[in-house]
């Protein structure tokens, strides 16, 4: 049972690993294409769940990924357009999505509480990895002011994702 | 030149006024208070108002959030979209305890009532306008 465990608490974090190489120092039309996909993918595993789970919790929590990560995409999106930036895809923003894919590939063969262990895990480790990302490359690189401001004011709420996440993970225990 | 005795007496008329703004500060009518929203966070967490008073929340995040009384939902802002605001007009007098339905930790208190004195006190900084330590 641990084994297992630990290779869901694995799998949770490779399928979020970004190639440190790729952020090193992005330009605001990729930081652009990061953001968007990093929100887009999160939606798009918070509306499978919300319909899926059998927990309530897990699905109020599902739920509120996917009204925040849309929001937050929203205001991305708006920034971008009044700013003429097109988001540029890069190696980050690639593998962002294939992990999200993948992720969601692997839920959907789920059910029950491993499917809520499975997504749970997997949000700890996407709001750690995220973060993370915003503090060391895309927020010391963001060269627009009001880009950089977004960033800035998503960290919070990130951050909050991330201590609900990890509050849920440790009562699936 | 300037006499240094005109600038005080200035000072001390800046002052005085300041003063007696502070101390007639009893509102003609309902007031409007706004609360932001932002950073996850209700500023001021805290607001005491008049009975009548308006609470304006401005939602300055860019996630959505709500207005929840915590006891019995007394009042309930629905969703609040980024850039958004929801106004609470207060009633009667008590301390309400709310908090963001999607986010429980953000919570704040508008307390309805008298407002304590020293929030019709002139400011620090008219004060310092005069060199007044």
């Amino acid at each position: 049972m641990k084994t297992t465990r630990y290779l869901a608490l694995t799998l949770a974090t490779t399928l979020v690993m970004l190639p440190a190489t790729a952020l090193a120092q992005p330009n605001d039309a990729q930081i652009a294409a990061i953001v968007v996909v990093a929100n887009q993918v999160d939606v798009d595993a918070g509306k499978f769940v919300a319909a899926a789970s059998q927990s309530s919790a897990v699905r109020d929590f599902a739920q509120k990924m996917v009204t925040d990560h849309t929001a937050v995409n929203q205001s991305a999106v708006a920034l971008v357009t009044k700013l003429k930036v097109t988001p540029e895809a890069n190696d980050t923003s690639k593998a962002l999505q294939a992990g999200g894919d993948q992720n969601l590939a692997h839920l959907r063969t789920l059910s029950g509480a491993a499917l809520d262990r499975a997504y749970v895990d997997h949000e700890v480790a996407y709001h750690e990895q995220v973060i993370q990302a915003l503090d060391t490359a895309l927020i010391p690189n963001a060269q627009n002011a009001e880009l950089k401001a977004l960033l800035v004011q998503v960290r919070p709420a990130f951050i909050e994702h991330l201590g609900h996440a990890k509050h849920l993970q440790a009562s699936l225990k | 030149m300037k006499r240094p005795g005109s600038t005080l007496s200035a000072c001390a008329l800046l002052l005085v006024l300041a003063c007696g703004e502070g101390l007639a500060a009893e509102p003609a009518g309902p007031q409007t208070h706004v609360v932001r929203i932002e950073s996850m966070k209700f500023t001021p967490s805290v607001i005491a108002v008049r009975p009548g008073d308006t609470v304006e929340f401005l939602n300055a995040d860019l996630v959505p959030h709500t207005v929840t009384e915590r006891s019995a939902r007394t009042f309930d802002s629905g969703m609040i979209n980024p850039k958004a605001t929801w106004k609470l007009v207060t009633s009667e007098e008590g301390t309400f305890l709310y908090r963001c339905i999607y986010h429980p930790d953000m919570t704040g208190r508008v307390v309805v009532g008298q407002i304590p004195e020293t929030a019709a006190r002139p400011s620090r900084a008219t004060v310092e306008l005069c060199g007044i330590p």
